[in-house]
């Protein structure tokens, strides 16, 4: 795997954040974290991650609100973003799914962390 | 004396007779009239109570010269009488055999009288003279006319008085029965006025025949405008998505062609001020000699029991998303240590890992059956159509369950059809009912059994899954339950613990949301059958 592919993870869940975190942290990524929206577009914009993973409810800024802001930016309109949704919220992520090429989800509570770094993986284009 | 003169005397007696008080007194007038048409000295009449053989004295000329003793049981000449049914005439009873001697100072000719018609006797009238008499013919068959028209005028004067009793009693007995109507009618009343419920009478056709206050008040409408008038006019109902509900699913109509009883919650009845109202609607016939004669309808405002109903079910499905994370979380954590990510673990240790992440899985798998049903309560399930490949489904979702099948050492035997490739069907919904019915198939079938899923299109836009195992089967009483919630059946029950109850009962919710049809046969340790039928459409 080429070295130095860095993910950003936003998560308000502490809990979920490390071990996320640590999962790719082993699997070789330069893991970055945040916990909220505003933090999280913060560090974005700042780290410009090859990838975010994106939880929609948040304090401060939601998902949402911060995948917008992100879209507006130059860089940022480009980056694949991941969501990390429960299954039964994706039915309202789906419009937005449709519209956005470089957006993508994954499920928390039926998914494995392998299915998620395998996801990730995938979208980046990393083969093995 | 004419024989007409005599006769008439008879005759005389007979409708004198119909003024008489009592018996006695019939009996008197006819000795009278005996003694008179055959020139007797004097006479008397024995009176046999009704059902006794005892004689009673019910009259004595004046001019009888001693008090009549009375009549022996047997042997006697009132006892022959009695038994030949015939008067006797006796021209002189010195000569007579059977007649004490003593007692007979001014008696020698005698007629004795029985008094019997239709067989039936009411005693004896004696005729007396004073010295021995021979008995003309004219004399002997006017002593039988004279018998037997005296034993008619009391059978007459007996018919009458019971009749009168009869009705008497009969008068009194409606007098009662006409007091307690009014009594019930008064509490039917107060009952009726006094209940929450509405109720409403109808006839036969469906007409009100009866509405109670609540009833009118309920239906926001006149009195005038609901009695009389077709019970399906005045109260419209509605099902779940506002459409009027046909006639042949009302349940009153339902009560008076099925003659039974029908409870429903299914619909809501709008007022005249046009509020539509849930209701519970428990409609009853009224049999009266097995015939339906109408039908008796209690409904009921539900809008508060529905409105708590929700608030739990929007609980329950605030705490499923609320717990679906953690849930997660500790998901998570558990896969990175039985992959040993966190360094090695000794066999124990993987082994309450595995635990742990088992019994997590079934927790998520549950918070999941719980969103599902509180989105089919609150309404908010809707179908989603996407291009699908069945086949994969199946095969995607056996995969997911093969380590329960390796737990149990089960062999499931996959089979599929033709055309299932490309099919517009909903996924989640397909895929929940799939999971459903393989887990159950494997939850109640013993280590080493059989399952099999077969998957094809039954006809053109009918998708058929079915789901079959060789297992413990459903108890014969207890399948018209299987699909209420939270239903466990008696003979699994003890078998496995962790189910949720919630399954089957998706399962027909899903198959119900989608028009589908779900049948099932089963017999206790043979096994159990499902086939589900799903409108598809297949995509080009």
């Amino acid at each position: 795997m080429k070295k130095g592919l860095s993910i950003l993870i936003v998560e308000d869940e502490r809990a979920l954040l490390q071990v996320l975190a640590d999962k790719f942290t082993r699997e070789g990524f330069l893991a970055l974290t945040a916990a909220d929206g505003s933090e999280g577009l913060k560090a974005a914009l700042k780290h410009k991650p090859d990838i975010i993973v994106l939880d929609i409810i948040m304090p401060s800024m939601d998902g949402l609100q911060m995948l917008k802001k992100l879209r507006e930016n130059k860089w940022g309109q480009n980056v694949p973003v991941l969501i990390l949704s429960n299954l039964s919220d994706s039915e309202e992520n789906e419009s937005l799914l449709a519209t956005d090429k470089r957006l993508g989800y994954l499920i928390k509570s039926n998914w494995g962390l392998d299915d998620v770094v395998k996801k990730v993986k995938e979208t980046l284009g990393v083969l093995f | 004396m004419t024989i007409a003169g005599k006769i008439k005397i008879l005759n005389d007696a007979s409708l004198e007779s119909l003024n008489a008080k009592n018996e006695a007194e019939i009996i008197k007038k006819f000795a009278k009239a005996g003694i008179k048409i055959i020139g007797a000295a004097y006479g008397f009449g024995w009176y046999k109570s009704q059902g006794k053989n005892d004689f009673n004295l019910a009259y004595t000329s004046p001019k009888t010269p001693y008090v009549p003793r009375p009549p022996r049981k047997t042997g006697g000449i009132n006892a022959r009488v009695q038994i030949k049914g015939r008067p006797i005439f006796v021209m002189d009873v010195k000569t007579a055999p059977y007649i004490k001697k003593d007692a007979l100072t001014n008696m020698r000719g005698v007629a004795a009288v029985p008094m019997i018609y239709k067989n039936r006797s009411y005693g004896n009238i004696i005729l007396c003279y004073r010295g021995p008499h021979q008995f003309s013919e004219e004399e002997k068959s006017l002593c039988a006319a004279l018998g037997t028209g005296a034993a008619q005028a009391i059978t007459i004067n007996r018919l009458y008085t019971n009749m009168e009793n009869l009705v008497d009693k009969k008068t009194s007995q409606l007098k009662s029965i006409n007091k307690k109507l009014k009594r019930d009618k008064a509490s039917n009343k107060a009952i009726l006025t006094s209940i929450g419920e509405g109720l409403i009478a109808t006839d036969r056709a469906g007409v009100v025949v009866l509405a109670n206050p609540a009833a009118v008040a309920l239906l926001d409408r006149d009195k005038n405008e609901i009695l009389g008038k077709s019970l399906y006019d005045s109260q419209k109902l509605v099902d779940h998505k506002n459409q009027p509900v046909p006639m042949e699913h009302r349940p009153t109509y339902l009560s008076l062609k099925g003659g039974r009883r029908i409870t429903t919650s299914a619909y809501s009845f709008i007022t005249n001020s046009r509020r539509q109202i849930p209701c519970s609607i428990t409609a009853t016939p009224i049999i009266l000699n097995d015939r339906i004669i109408g039908s008796i309808q209690v409904f009921r405002d539900i809008s508060q029991e529905r409105e708590v109903d929700r608030a739990k079910t929007e609980l329950i499905s605030l705490a499923s998303h609320q717990l679906r994370t953690p849930l997660s979380t500790i998901n998570w954590y558990t896969e990175a240590l039985v992959k040993e990510e966190m360094g090695s673990l000794n066999r124990a240790q993987k082994k309450y890992l595995h635990q742990i992440r088992d019994t997590n899985r079934k927790m998520i798998h549950m918070i999941y059956d719980f969103l599902n049903v509180s989105r089919i309560e609150l309404g908010t399930m809707t179908i989603k159509l996407s291009s699908i490949d069945a086949m994969e489904l199946g095969k995607e979702v056996v995969r997911e369950i093969q380590p329960l099948l390796r737990e149990k050492k089960q062999a499931l035997k996959e089979a599929y059809g033709k055309g299932l490739g490309c099919l517009e069907a909903d996924q989640k919904i397909l895929r929940v009912i799939l999971q459903n019915l393989i887990t159950n198939a494997i939850k109640y079938t013993p280590p080493g059994g059989k399952i099999e899923l077969s998957m094809d299109i039954q006809k053109p836009g009918l998708l058929r899954l079915i789901v079959k195992d060789n297992g413990h089967g459903i108890p014969k009483q207890q399948q018209p339950k299987i699909f209420s919630k939270l239903f466990r059946a008696d003979n699994v029950a003890k078998l496995d613990a962790g189910g949720s109850g919630l399954g089957l009962y998706l399962v027909k919710s899903f198959v119900d949301l989608c028009q589908g049809k779900i049948s099932f046969t089963s017999k206790e340790d043979e096994g159990t059958t499902f086939t589900v039928t799903l409108p598809i459409k297949h995509s080009v």
